[in-house]
This record gives C-alpha cells, sequence and structure tokens, in this order.
C-alpha cells in the first residue's frame, strides 16, 4: 500500500501500522522535517509532487519490496504541501517473520522514494529566504556516469542509448554471473533481470565475488540486487528466485533482448539452448573448466545452436563439474567479464561479434586461444531442418534418460527393445529383450519390483515417451536409453 | 590417398581430456586418415585417455567438422568434450 497525502498522516499510520500473527519483526521508519539545512535555520518545509506519477512509482517500489525480501506486508506514505517543524513528512512500515528481511525491506523503500519520486522540497528559511532541494534522483539522473565509454567512438551518445534501452537476462549469479552483472550494471544496461535461486556457499566464495564470508545462507539474488542496485541505481532490476525450468523459460525469454547463460550444469545450458532457439532470443554461453573456458553464442538463423554440436544432452557425469574438477576464480571472472563485452558488443552494434557462429576455447595457462568456425547442422534436431524439438523437456523426462556410458552405475537392469517387428527383423539388438516379452494378455506390464528397466528404441525419443507412461502409471526405476540404438552401437566413430 | 604416408599433425586437447592426456599438444607424425582413426590411435597409445570419442567434437583447422573428414599433413586437429562448468 502506498498513499499520498496532502494532511497530517500521524492519525494514518496509526491506524495503518501493519500486524499479523506470522510477523516476528515490525520495522518503521519515519522521516520528520528538522529545524536545519546546510547551516541555515529552517522554519517549515514544502513539498511538490507530481501526484499521478509519484503514485504509481510508489505503488512500485511497494511491489518490488514484496518481490525482493522475504516480508509479509509493506506500507509507505508520503506529505506533501506544507509541513511544520517535527511533522512527519514520510512514513515506512515493514512487517516479516525475521528482523533481517524487515530492515532490508524498510532501507530499500525509503531510499527508493528518495530517489525516484517526483516529489520536491522547498525550504523557508528563517531569514525570509526560501529554496528548493535538490531531490537526490530526480534532477541529474545519470551523471558521468558513462563519459569514458561514450567517448568511443563505437559507442557514442547512440550506443549509449542502446544500452539504455537494452533487457538482458542473466540466468546464475554465480561465477560467470558475477561479474558478468557487475559490468553490464556498470556500463548503464537499462533492464536487467536476475535468474538465481541458490543461498551463499562459502566454498564459491573464490569465485562468486558479489558476496561476503558473512552472507554464507543467504539468498544470493536479494544480495545480488541490493549491491548492484548501490552500484549503479540508475539500472532497472526483475528478480526471479528461481531456476530457469521447462516451464518459465520461453516466458523469461520473451520478455529480454539478450540472455546470458551463465549456469554450471549441461541439463540447463540445454534447456537454454532449446528455449532460445523456440522463442527466437540470442543466447550467450560461457562455460569453464579448471583454467579453461568456453564462450559461444547462438543467434537466430545467423548461427549454429548447442545441439548442431551435441544433438542429445551430455550426462551430467560425464566430465566433472566446478565442485569436483576444481576451478581457478579467476577464470570464471574472465569468462564472465568476456560475456558481459560480448553482450554490450551486441547491444550496441559493434564489429567482430560472435553472430559469425565462432567458438571462442580460452586457456588462462598459457594464453592459447582458438576461434573455431562452426555452421549450423542441417540435421540438428533444435534448429534444423527436420526439428524435432518443439516444446522444453520437462526436468522429470529429463531426469528419466541413461546415457550408454552411465549403465554401469544401475545394478540388476534389464534391457528392454521397444522398436517394431520389422524394425528388429532389419537391424538385431541381441542383448535387449523385446518388449512383448513383458505385456500381459490383458495389455498390462509384467515388469519385476526390484529390477531396473532399460527401455531401447531407434533414437531415444519413442523409449522417452514410453518410460514417462510408465512412471506415471507408478512404475519406478525405469529409464529411457539417450541417444537409442544409435548411441549403442556406435559408442566410438570410426 | 594412401593411409600410411606420414602425416604431421598437430594436436590440442581441452579439459577434461587435456587432463586424461597429461598436456595440451601433441605434434606427431601419423599415417591416420581421420580424426575418428587418429582419436582410435591415441587412445591405444596412452592408456589414460578413456574419454568416449562419441561424446567429442572435433575440429581440424579451426572448423568443426565430420570425423571421417581427410587428415592432410600440416593440419591442426583439436578434440572439445562439452564444458559445463560455471
Amino acid at each position: 500500500m502506498f498513499v499520498l497525502s496532502s494532511d497530517n498522516i500521524d492519525a494514518w499510520i496509526q491506524e495503518n501500522t501493519p500486524a499479523d500473527n506470522a510477523a516476528g519483526a515490525c520495522v518503521t521508519f519515519e522521516g520528520r522535517v528538522r529545524n536545519h539545512h546546510e547551516g541555515k535555520s529552517v522554519l517549515s518545509l514544502e513539498y511538490e509532487a507530481f501526484v499521478p506519477l509519484a503514485q504509481s512509482e510508489g505503488e512500485k517500489i511497494i511491489q518490488e519490496a514484496l518481490e525482493r525480501f522475504n516480508i509479509i506486508d509493506v506500507r509507505a506514505i508520503h506529505r506533501h504541501g506544507y509541513l511544520n517543524i517535527g511533522e512527519t513528512a514520510v512514513w515506512v512500515g515493514v512487517i516479516a517473520a525475521h528482523r533481517k528481511d524487515a530492515f532490508k525491506a524498510c532501507q530499500y523503500v525509503i531510499d527508493e522514494i528518495k530517489h525516484r519520486l517526483p516529489i520536491w522540497k522547498k525550504e523557508h528559511y528563517t531569514d525570509g529566504h526560501s529554496g528548493w532541494v535538490n531531490c537526490h534522483g530526480c534532477t541529474q539522473p545519470t551523471p558521468n556516469l558513462y563519459t569514458r565509454q561514450i567517448a568511443l567512438p563505437e559507442i557514442g551518445e547512440a550506443g549509449q542509448q542502446r544500452l539504455q534501452q537494452a533487457k538482458v537476462l542473466v540466468a546464475g549469479a554465480g561465477g560467470l554471473g558475477c561479474p558478468a552483472l557487475q559490468y553490464l550494471t556498470a556500463a548503464g544496461v537499462g533492464t536487467i533481470g536476475i535468474c538465481e535461486f541458490d543461498t551463499v556457499s562459502a566454498d564459491n566464495l573464490h569465485r562468486q565475488v558479489l558476496y561476503d564470508f558473512k552472507q554464507t545462507g543467504d539468498s544470493k539474488l536479494t544480495i545480488a540486487l541490493e549491491k548492484l542496485s548501490q552500484q549503479n541505481p540508475f539500472v532497472k532490476f526483475k528478480a526471479y528466485p528461481q531456476a530457469i525450468s521447462s516451464s518459465n523459460a520461453l516466458d523469461l525469454f520473451s520478455q529480454y533482448d539478450l540472455v546470458l547463460d551463465c549456469t554450471d550444469n549441461f541439463q540447463s545450458k540445454f534447456l537454454l539452448n532449446d528455449a532460445a532457439v523456440l522463442s527466437k532470443t540470442p543466447l550467450l554461453h560461457a562455460s569453464l573448466y579448471q583454467h579453461e573456458g568456453q564462450l559461444y553464442g547462438y543467434y537466430p538463423n545467423q548461427t549454429a545452436c548447442l545441439r548442431c554440436l551435441w544433438p542429445e544432452t551430455p550426462d551430467e557425469s560425464c566430465i566433472g563439474n566446478c565442485a569436483e574438477s576444481g576451478i581457478i576464480g579467476a577464470v570464471a571472472g574472465t569468462l564472465g567479464c568476456m560475456q558481459a563485452m560480448e553482450a554490450i558488443k551486441f547491444i550496441v552494434g559493434m564489429p567482430n561479434v560472435l553472430t559469425s557462429g565462432q567458438w571462442i576455447t580460452l586457456n588462462l595457462l598459457d594464453y592459447q586461444l582458438h576461434k573455431i568456425d562452426r555452421s549450423a547442422n542441417p540435421d540438428c534436431p533444435a534448429c534444423g531442418e527436420n526439428q524435432s524439438i518443439f516444446n522444453l523437456e520437462s526436468d522429470e523426462a529429463e531426469a528419466l534418460k541413461i546415457s550408454p556410458e552411465a549403465l554401469s552405475a544401475l545394478k540388476n537392469y534389464v534391457l528392454i527393445d521397444i522398436r517394431t517387428e520389422a524394425e528388429r527383423r532389419l537391424q538385431s539388438f541381441t542383448e535387449a529383450q523385446p518388449l512383448k516379452d513383458y505385456v500381459s494378455v490383458n495389455g498390462t506390464y509384467a515388469f519385476e519390483a526390484d529390477k531396473s528397466y532399460v527401455l531401447v528404441c531407434q533414437q531415444g525419443k519413442r523409449s522417452l515417451t514410453l518410460a514417462q507412461k510408465l512412471q506415471k502409471l507408478g512404475r519406478t526405476r525405469i529409464y529411457s536409453l539417450l541417444g537409442g540404438l544409435h548411441a549403442w552401437k556406435q559408442p566410438t566413430p570410426v | 590417398m594412401t593411409t600410411d604416408t606420414l602425416k604431421k599433425i598437430s594436436i590440442q586437447y581441452f579439459a577434461v581430456l587435456r587432463e586424461q592426456r597429461g598436456c595440451s599438444e601433441d605434434i606427431l607424425e601419423t599415417s591416420a586418415s581421420t580424426p575418428a582413426l587418429l582419436y582410435q590411435h591415441l587412445q591405444a597409445q596412452h592408456a589414460a585417455l578413456v574419454f568416449p570419442a562419441s561424446l567429442l567434437r572435433v575440429s581440424v583447422n579451426n572448423k568443426f567438422c565430420d570425423w571421417n573428414t581427410p587428415l592432410n599433413s600440416g593440419d591442426t586437429v583439436v578434440f572439445i568434450p562439452p564444458v559445463a562448468g560455471g
């Protein structure tokens, strides 16, 4: 709730201080008219507000606080008109389960009100003079923030304007996301979305440089928003306290001009890839391994996508992640900065953007850099001529897939060939039992409880559909062989 | 083209592959006529090189290409595993 009032607000505060039985903390802030300003005695004060905009902006700030902080309710009221010394000019009240969240939200709301509301203050002094006092952000919105980059001929005022109008979504505020976010924020990208669900972990601090040791266990998103808003208060941040998933990716992508993949696992990277292809949104990937990094972009109708090279999502266990293989923090920092640089180049329209499709690999130990050309694969399941990916695969389906390499981890499993008779005559698969052996006369499946069953078809698609169906019927320990018989028969190329 | 002609090939390894091979570069004389055969030779020579070729992608002279692309003397071959860290 946000209210503008031309009358004394004491009674309103009495009646509207928020309360709830679940609230363990109530933090209120009250701004009052003081009797001095920069050495002059003040008699009274006059607030002039542009009411419609102040009202809508105030409501926005309240909404943002509710989304960003773990609070129950927040209310604020701002006076306008004539005020006497000691009178309340602005009031904010927040209730939350815990005091930390309440303090943070209260601070956020009052700071944003001071910065953003079109309310001007005129002080009447005891010497008979009066003067307008600058409100913080209104008079000079971006004081000299970008002069050093505007000075570049490739950027200039027009390029800065493009950055200001751009909307960039950063998926993951970790080792890559922290520096990428800091430099995009510093460069003045107008709207930045941040997708992050995790909390600060001490063993990630060596590369996740937005967070402090004392914040271990706190929400990364909340801290990132707070720090980045302080770094550049003229950037609009949108917070998404969730992982990118099949249910939200397309909706999120449609709201942005560019997405940065700062995630750290194959499932996310391939999901982002499919969402970018389906929504025709440019996507900039980066990946890390120890002291190496890779950088590549997907630009709709211009470059290959990730599935042009790897049609199937690789198994997470096929290569170590940062936790298992180790990573130097500065490598993540370098690649995250390269993502920010590439994003700025793309937004401004600078030359040599990765729209050419090049795949960059950089080794920071020996400074070997490769620019590898790649072209779109006509057989790509995501962006090829015979596209077979038309919607995002659910995370549940992803969990049913098992690669030929990962089979050994399953104990006591049975391979079941679900292909048609004709297919099996054409290409035999002696290691597997035909599905008909497991279907009883009344059409139900006769699976044993203590065994795992791995369904196999030609490509791994029909088997996935059947595995999903069986899972819905309550069957556990059912899998679909990733890549199907095709992958099984060709473990190494010859 | 004869397969027994020795070709001088420069090979670059990335990420988990570099670790398994124990270095980031090999320059060798080989009779392997394609990247697929070259990788088989390398796996036969280096027992630690166990990463399955089915998950690798290969580039010849800084262009992603098919595993059966003919190799010529002086080519640079790069084997690239998928990388996910962040």
